[in-house]
């Protein structure tokens, strides 16, 4: 592989070919320019390099052309001298070694010069290389002083001999010396002027070049800066025109849109209907779970941030995660511009997106998809009120009026104590889980009761509430819950209201049109073994309970039969009632734990069909006894001390728990041996339940129960009698 | 290619294998987490189809372990939606996509073409 860069082929590999071809394609200029640049002050710098060379030899020459002007004076001083010595018969030497070493230093000067060669430098004394001068000036000067040097040569070399120098010879050289010495110093004072203008046109060579060097650089970088500024102008004025189409592009948008980053944090950029979903314009920048946390619950913002962090993972698939999206659909709690929290049901999608850069960012669409499930639901709502109005219709038929109004009076009243319970929690963590503690037996009363009478859709509506209930109760025990929790509960209690003011409205209008639908009632508790004597009315709603012990031993996969005894004077209404609730609760139990299948049974030597008893007796003076009983496995106590020791961690129960001990567990807490709750029992409501009512009509409790055999239950009570905080007299055996 | 199937109902082990039998050489089944890591060790499958709720050892933990067993292995995890956030849990411990209970063979198709490319991008 190879790219041209500029004019220079380079090999490179493909990566290095795409990073180079990147780098040269954006900051071409740059690198052009910065490389400009560097070779204008490369150059500036080469030339005053050898410029100061040249400087340099050119002192030199200077220095040397000088002495040779010095030395032909020198000469002369030395010829006179000895001339005049030897005139007066002196001693002459000094002056003849003198001429001798002028003489040799300046003619191999003169040669150097001339030819090029070594010469003594002026400074330091020792030899050094001298190139020949090339000047048409130089050479000219120096041609004249070789030619004038020929004729000091001959006229001062007889001079140089070791002998003793005559007049004769001293004469002639004498002479020529003085006629010439003048036109020799001239030639080399001249030369060096040559030398010194050289030097200077040398200086002004470098001065100009270094001036011209430096004033491209300044130019280039003044080009460099006006280039950057004029693209730094078209940059800004092209991203202030993309950040106003974005801006108008964003708030056209219909769904809210953002980005996430990798650090899950949201973009700086957002499209305006976030805002209005969110009811803030605090957004940008912040992480998301942390934004999220404030309008959905705790956990689904978890669930949220966990899966949005899948869209990151180089593992995942992003295209087989979108089933997992917890956000789907997702109740919100905004904060209206009233500062009230307004329900909002919001839709998010992710779609990943690869930048330039490679690196992956989240494209978050968030629809405010309220008034499409509000709808739906209205829509579910009518249609489920529509079935269940139908429903209730087909079942009030074969009821009792009395019966069906005893029932409405009890439930309004339950609820409405429900209704008060929830209306008067302070919306504190405490408070709401006492709040449901309290409504829970409530529900459970009218659920039971609502099926006794065989008002079996109305009896599921309260099962879902107490459903609800329940589930609030065991997440209270993880984390606190607050207001919002319980607003879902409200609104079934509304529809479960309505259903009984709608039972009323439907039983009242069916007298009016004179249906005496009561009269053809002949429900399936004429099976139960009623006693012959018991008042019609009170009869039949005692018979009643056999629906329902039908209903529950189908579900419950027993067979059993109910035996209803006494009842022949009526008792006061709220007495009647509360015995009625009782055996309702202790029906389901007998059924739901105390009856055997038909092989269990059989395996025990008992009648395949179970048979539960409820027998009311009175002395004719006030006092009643009330015994609800069954054949079934009695009570399992090892089991019930197993699950109380499960519940109870405390040191209290760490030891053998004597019988009596144990029932109380099972009349006042929320207890329960199944380990799943259903329609029928396994909440732990109904025992405490019969205690409360118990209780409301100052009854005292005995409970008999023999394993493999019978449990029976024996409420003591007067009509006059007060109520007494305490009825559990258990009697065990 | 070898896959192996990891789900405790016989009827989806036999769904899927019916359906991917003719894409991979050798099928293997296991019913619990630990049958799978067992027979991952021995045969080093190239794909796993794995179930979250199993006896003994559910589907996270096995997936946990299955990432040192068979690191090259793609995971698919096959089950219902009623535990989003185990199944969250199972893609952050290194399985590489969901399919959610019931599915078509089409939709298994398409989803096994999309881990066995992700897991190669590995």
């Amino acid at each position: 592989m190879a790219i041209v860069f500029g004019w220079v082929e380079l090999p490179v590999g493909r990566g290095k070919l795409v990073v180079f071809s990147k780098l040269f394609g954006k900051y071409r200029f740059l690198v052009i320019s910065i490389a400009l640049f560097i070779i204008f002050d490369l150059g500036v710098l080469i030339l005053n390099f050898y410029t100061s060379g040249r400087i340099a030899e050119q002192t030199e020459l200077i220095n040397l052309a000088a002495r040779q002007s010095t030395l032909s004076q020198q000469m002369s001083k030395a010829t006179l001298y000895i001339k005049s010595q030897k005139l007066q018969q002196w001693v002459y030497q000094s002056g003849l070694e003198e001429l001798r070493s002028h003489y040799t230093l300046f003619g191999e000067t003169l040669n150097a010069l001339t030819h090029g060669g070594r010469a003594t430098s002026t400074e330091t004394g020792e030899k050094i290389h001298v190139d020949p001068v090339t000047t048409e000036r130089g050479r000219f000067l120096l041609s004249q002083a070789n030619q004038l040097w020929s004729g000091f040569e001959t006229a001062i070399s007889p001079l140089m001999k070791d002998t003793l120098i005559t007049d004769e010879e001293i004469k002639p050289a004498s002479e020529f010396i003085a006629r010439n010495n003048l036109v020799l110093f001239d030639l080399m004072t001249q030369l060096t002027d040559h030398f010194s203008h050289e030097a200077e046109a040398q200086t002004t060579l470098l001065r100009r070049a270094q001036v011209a060097g430096i004033s491209l650089a300044t130019i280039n970088f003044f080009v460099i800066l006006f280039h950057f500024l004029k693209q730094l102008r078209t940059r800004d004025r092209r991203l202030e025109l993309k950040q106003h189409e974005s801006d108008q592009l964003l708030a056209s948008i219909d769904d809210g849109v953002c980005l996430v980053d990798a650090n899950l944090r949201i973009g700086l950029q957002h499209s305006g209907r976030l805002e209005e979903i969110f009811g803030t314009n605090q957004i940008a920048g912040r992480k998301f779970a942390a934004f999220l946390n404030r309008y959905v619950t705790e956990s689904t913002a978890r669930s949220a941030h966990d899966f949005i962090s899948l869209y990151f993972k180089q593992h995942v698939s992003p295209d087989l995660i979108g089933d997992l999206n917890p956000l789907k659909e997702v109740k919100a709690f905004v904060e209206a511009p009233s500062g009230k929290h307004e329900e909002k049901f919001l839709n998010f999608s992710f779609a990943p997106l690869v930048q330039e850069d490679g690196e992956t960012v989240l494209l978050v669409t968030v629809q405010d998809i309220t008034d499409r499930v509000k709808l739906r639901s209205t829509q579910e709502a009518s249609e489920t009120k529509m079935h269940t109005q139908l429903a209730l219709f087909s079942q009030i038929l074969p009821i009792n009026p009395d019966e069906l109004r005893l029932f409405i009076d009890q439930g309004m009243s339950s609820l409405a104590k429900v209704n008060q319970v929830l209306k008067s929690q302070r919306g504190q963590a405490q408070s709401i889980a006492e709040s449901l503690t309290q409504i829970m037996p409530l529900a459970h009363r009218v659920k039971g009761d609502a099926r006794s009478i065989g008002l079996t859709t109305l009896g599921e509506q309260v099962h879902a509430f107490e459903e609800d209930i329940a589930l609030l109760l065991q997440r209270a025990k993880a984390e606190p819950l607050s207001g919002r929790d319980v607003l879902p509960l409200t609104v079934e209690l509304k529809q479960i209201i309505e259903n009984i003011e709608l039972l009323k409205s439907l039983c009242e209008r069916l007298q009016q049109y004179g249906i005496r639908y009561d009269q053809s009632v002949t429900n399936q508790g004429a099976k139960a073994l009623a006693g012959p004597t018991m008042p019609p009315a009170i009869n039949q709603r005692w018979h009643g309970l056999q629906t329902m012990v039908d209903e529950i031993a189908a579900e419950q996969g027993v067979a059993a039969m109910l035996d209803v005894r006494g009842f022949e004077h009526p008792l006061p209404r709220h007495v009647e009632q509360s015995l009625y609730s009782m055996a309702v609760q202790l029906v389901r139990n007998s059924l739901a734990h105390g009856i055997e299948s038909a092989d269990g049974r059989r395996a025990n030597r008992k009648p395949s069909v179970g048979r539960i008893q409820l027998a009311l007796s009175d002395d004719g003076q006030g006092n009643y006894r009330f015994v609800v009983e069954d054949d079934g496995r009695g009570f399992d106590y090892a089991a019930i001390e197993r699950a109380v020791k499960a519940q109870h961690a405390e040191p209290a129960v760490d030891r053998a728990l004597s019988k009596a001990e144990l029932l109380k567990f099972v009349f006042t807490e929320s207890f329960s041996t199944k380990t799943q709750a259903d329609a029928t029992a396994g909440r732990g409501v109904g025992l405490p339940l019969v205690w409360d009512l118990a209780k409301q009509i100052g009854a005292k409790v005995q409970v008999r129960s023999v394993a493999k055999e019978f449990t029976q239950f024996i409420f003591l009570f007067s009509c006059s009698s007060q109520v007494d905080d305490s009825p559990l007299n258990a009697k065990v055996a | 290619m070898k896959l192996l199937i990891v789900d405790d109902s016989l009827v989806i082990r036999n769904k899927i294998s019916r359906s991917l039998l003719s894409r991979f050489a050798k099928v293997e089944r296991a019913e619990n987490g630990r049958q799978a890591l067992e027979s991952a060790k021995k045969e080093l499958p190239d794909l796993i189809t794995m179930d979250l709720t199993m006896p003994e050892m559910g589907g996270v933990e096995c997936i946990r372990h299955m990432v040192t067993v068979a690191p090259k292995a793609a995971i698919l995890v096959v089950s219902a939606l009623s535990d989003k956030h185990t199944a969250i849990t199972a893609l952050k411990y290194g399985a590489n996509g969901f399919l959610c209970k019931p599915f078509t063979e089409s939709d298994l198709q398409s989803a096994i073409e999309q881990v066995l490319k992700v897991a190669g991008q590995r």
